[in-house]
């Protein structure tokens, strides 16, 4: 009694208090990240978000809206029940629709036709899987052979009970998608005799693993697969009762393949949900097929002891000897080989003869990852060069997800046609770069090139390319990347705040914006179109935009309430004081103040960059004359510049040297411009200048400088050749 | 988890039983790290057999997650160089522990033997990368060959 009085008096103390507390306690779910809630959703079937999850809120519905969401679109296990009621190829039409071309994976059952396929690639899609279940009589030979030659990039594929489609599609198939690694092709008894598996060995070489549940194929097919498919890892040919593996043939199953389903297995071992007599008619099975694993298995209950797993599941050898046995234990190796797939044949390629390595004999996909880290110039220059392995490797769009032109030393690239160079391979990209960056040679031409090819632009820097981008440029190209996360404009000189503001509205997934030194804008222009525009932005960095203000970093705080890093280092009209020191240290997690010194990690142009490379760039364009009036005075006194890059500190030093020395005689100016980019050690290079200073005099004594200028006239032609190769566009 | 003085037994492929601290493989072996976490090892009895790593190898791999486990809070510059010091092997050397890395997917090591093999070949004429990484068989045909030779030619 005396405890309850306690607890009475408790509660009459702070009830109301108390509850208001419980109540604000209440987590908020649309105070979610809009990123976090997209991957929950993307987890769900499309049946699910297009009836449910989008009409509980407007906030839901506005991330259904994106096309990320739609990436995968899953219209399998809907129960055919349910789906009656729904016109769900409308549905699905209306999912491809949102995907704006961004889908990647999409699985059908029941409705696909060929009607479908082709809305399916109509909508510009790059599909990596496909999967059509239970299409039974809707689905043809033309249909599939049709769209086959627009799925370049199909790694996996699935064709179950489709009663119609035969050889024919899986030969088209076989020739149109060349890094195709799974295939699924269970229960379309259409086909009698090997076809089927002729077709599959003779045009799939690049195959991992293959499922031919109740196929008609018999020992010379599986032969033919074992010989067609090399690299074949798994193999599942339950209920083909035409095969009896014996001797030879069992003997290569073992040998090659790390998983094998054998003939015999009996009904409801995982890995296929459908049953033996499956066909047209049956509805009862489809409830069979939601039968969770764990279901099935509470039957077969076995004493398994936890070592056991562990042996098997690193030893590959035990796994052929242990099927059959178990199935709950068999699954769990499936479940492990699944996941060590790419270990077996590293394991046989490690078996050397000689002591010396043979590079080649590294598997493509790490071979790729280290390619992927180099730069576009020398994967072009040199690396696909060396081998014929190493160039079909250079072929694949995959290695050229990213495009990196960005920090070479201009003078090595003055015999270069860098723009070429790029196109090329944004070409080879087949519409999969992501990732481009570009460095001196871009323009607006060139912006309109990578929009034409069809890609997903997740992040685009340009870097120097002083007077040749243009606000017209980005606005055009601003409308053709709603994927932009990351975006890099460093010292183009013509990019002002209309275009910020257009990429602002039509990158709504920008995370990152770099916009540094292009002092084209006046006041706080940029400012204010960031904070207007974009605000989703993460970090920013504005290196030297003199006109901002302490009114233009308020303004960008305001705007961007997610701003994690901020970066105005050398930006000198901006005084931090009082309250907006405060607003900085509040909500910023990392900032860089104004004064921040010369060399500082983060940003690696000098201060004084921009005026150098201005004069150099601006003598490519200006007339020679107006040219020779030119010049720059004690620039000696700033020499030891602080830059952290020691190539940067010697390209700026090297370049104070030129503009020194840029006189009236225009063939040493050619001769130095040669001379460095071939041997760029500095000392060398004041050697070089000493002697030709000699040779000079000599000259002047001589005055002969004007018959040898016609010596060089060739050289001269070339070298502005390319220039305007880099700069006309 | 174990604390974190459990041994686990590692087996090379020469069949030397290495014994390492179970806290500097979970950490850094994604394998080995599952292997763990499931339960499926047994710390009186099991053996991970490593069958395509070498003794030299191992060795080094294990080098490399002790260090790094012990040493995760030193500054940058020094990690940086212990790891120069560390891959400062032949290319022999590199391919098996790339390999190595691979195998128990040891994914700071795998970056770092990426970027190293990069920095090999970044920069270099045709030949040159041909020496270093020994392509003796090209596989080109003379005329495909001429064709490279015209496309870039200062890279001959």
């Amino acid at each position: 009694m005396e405890d309850a009085n306690e607890l009475l008096k408790f509660r009459t103390t702070k009830p109301f208090l108390r509850r208001r507390k419980h109540e604000t306690a209440v987590k908020n779910w649309l105070d979610l990240p809009n990123d976090l809630t997209l991957m929950i959703f993307s987890r769900l079937a499309t049946f699910d978000i297009l009836t449910g999850v989008q009409q509980v809120c407007r906030q839901w519905r506005s991330i259904c809206m994106d096309p990320l969401m739609w990436r995968t679109i899953n219209m399998c296990d809907i129960g055919m029940y349910n789906s009656l009621d729904y016109n769900v190829w409308q549905m699905c039409r209306h999912a491809i629709d949102r995907s704006c071309g961004q889908l990647e994976d999409i699985s059908i059952e029941y409705f696909g036709s060929d009607c479908i396929l082709k809305y399916i690639i109509d909508s510009q899609c790059k599909l990596r899987r496909l999967r059509l279940v239970q299409c039974f009589y809707t689905i043809f030979d033309e249909g599939l052979c049709e769209i086959a030659q627009k799925l370049p990039l199909l790694e996996e594929l699935e064709i179950t009970l489709c009663k119609h489609v035969t050889s024919v599609a899986l030969e088209a198939i076989g020739q149109c998608c060349p890094i195709l690694k799974s295939l699924k092709f269970n229960h379309n008894d259409y086909n009698i005799d090997n076809k089927d598996a002729f077709a599959i060995a003779q045009n799939m070489p690049n195959l991992r693993h293959l499922q031919l549940v109740n196929s008609c194929l018999d020992n010379d097919g599986v032969s033919a697969i074992l010989d067609g498919c090399r690299f074949l890892e798994s193999l599942d040919l339950r209920w083909c009762h035409n095969v009896n593996l014996e001797g030879r043939l069992r003997k290569m199953c073992d040998e090659q393949l790390k998983y094998f389903i054998e003939p015999n297995t009996p009904e409801g071992f995982p890995g296929y949900k459908f049953g033996k007599r499956c066909n047209a008619y049956w509805y009862d099975d489809l409830t069979y097929s939601y039968r969770s694993r764990k279901e099935w298995f509470g039957d077969h209950i076995t004493e398994n002891e936890p070592q056991d797993n562990g042996e098997s599941s690193e030893e590959d050898e035990e796994e052929e000897e242990e099927v059959t046995t178990d199935w709950d234990e068999i699954y769990d190796i499936g479940e492990c080989t699944k996941n060590q797939r790419s270990r077996k044949p590293l394991l046989r390629g490690h078996k050397r003869e000689t002591a010396v390595i043979n590079w080649l004999d590294l598997p493509n996909d790490l071979t790729l990852m280290i390619f992927s880290r180099l730069g576009t110039f020398d994967i072009l220059n040199s690396v696909q060069q060396v081998c014929r392995q190493w160039r079909s490797i250079c072929m694949d769009p995959l290695m050229w997800r990213t495009i990196n032109m960005c920090d070479y030393d201009i003078y090595n690239l003055v015999d270069y046609k860098l723009w070429q160079m790029c196109c090329h391979a944004i070409d080879r990209s087949c519409g999969q770069l992501e990732d481009i960056s570009i460095q001196y040679f871009g323009n607006d031409c060139l912006l309109k090139y990578i929009i034409d090819s069809q890609c997903n632009l997740r992040r685009l820097r340009l870097v120097q390319c002083f007077y040749a981008i243009f606000d017209e440029g980005l606005c055009e190209i601003a409308q053709k990347l709603p994927l932009l996360e990351e975006l890099e404009i460093t010292l183009c000189k013509h990019i002002s705040y209309v275009a910020l503001e257009a990429i602002g509205r039509g990158c709504p997934l920008l995370k990152s914006l770099k916009f540094n030194h292009n002092d084209c804008s006046m006041g706080n222009e940029d400012a204010f179109a960031i904070a207007q525009n974009m605000s989703n932005l993460r970090h920013l960095q504005l290196v030297r935009n003199e006109c901002m203000d302490d009114d233009g970093v308020s303004a960008i705080l305001d705007g961007c309430r997610f701003l994690e890093s901020l970066d105005i280092r050398w930006c000198h009209n901006v005084n931090l004081e009082g309250r907006l020191r405060k607003m900085c240290d509040e909500q910023l997690k990392y900032f860089i103040e104004p004064n921040t010194p010369k060399g500082f990690p983060g940003y690696k142009f000098s201060e004084r960059y921009s005026t150098l490379w201005y004069d150099d760039f601006k003598y490519t364009f200006t007339p020679r004359k107006e040219r020779l009036s030119y010049h720059i005075a004690e620039n000696e006194s700033q020499d030891n510049d602080k830059s952290s890059e020691e190539e940067e500190k010697e390209k700026v030093t090297t370049e104070e040297v030129i503009t020194e020395k840029m006189t009236t005689d225009w063939d040493e100016i050619y001769d130095i411009w040669e001379c460095t980019k071939n041997q760029r050690s500095r000392k060398g290079f004041q050697r070089y200048l000493r002697d030709k200073e000699k040779e000079k005099k000599k000259k002047n004594k001589k005055n002969k400088s004007k018959s040898k200028k016609k010596k060089h006239g060739r050289k001269e032609a070339d070298i502005s050749n390319h220039k305007s190769i880099c700069f006309m566009f | 988890m174990g604390s974190p003085l459990k041994k686990i037994m590692l087996c090379s492929s020469e069949k030397e039983i290495f014994s390492v601290e179970e806290q500097v493989m979970v950490q850094h072996s994604v394998i080995i790290n599952n292997m763990i976490e499931d339960g499926s090892y047994n710390y009186e009895e099991s053996k991970i057999p490593l069958d395509c790593v070498d003794s030299k190898t191992l060795k080094k791999v294990i080098d490399y997650c002790t260090y790094h486990t012990h040493h995760h809070n030193d500054n940058q510059e020094d990690l940086e160089a212990w790891d120069a010091q560390f891959l400062n092997v032949d290319s022999n050397g590199l391919y098996d522990l790339l390999m190595a890395a691979n195998y128990l997917e040891i994914r700071n090591l795998l970056d770092l033997i990426y970027r190293t093999i990069k920095n090999m070949i970044k920069g270099k004429k045709i030949d040159e990368i041909r020496r270093i990484l020994n392509i003796k068989d090209h596989g080109f045909t003379p005329e495909e060959e001429e064709q490279n030779r015209k496309e870039y030619p200062h890279f001959y």
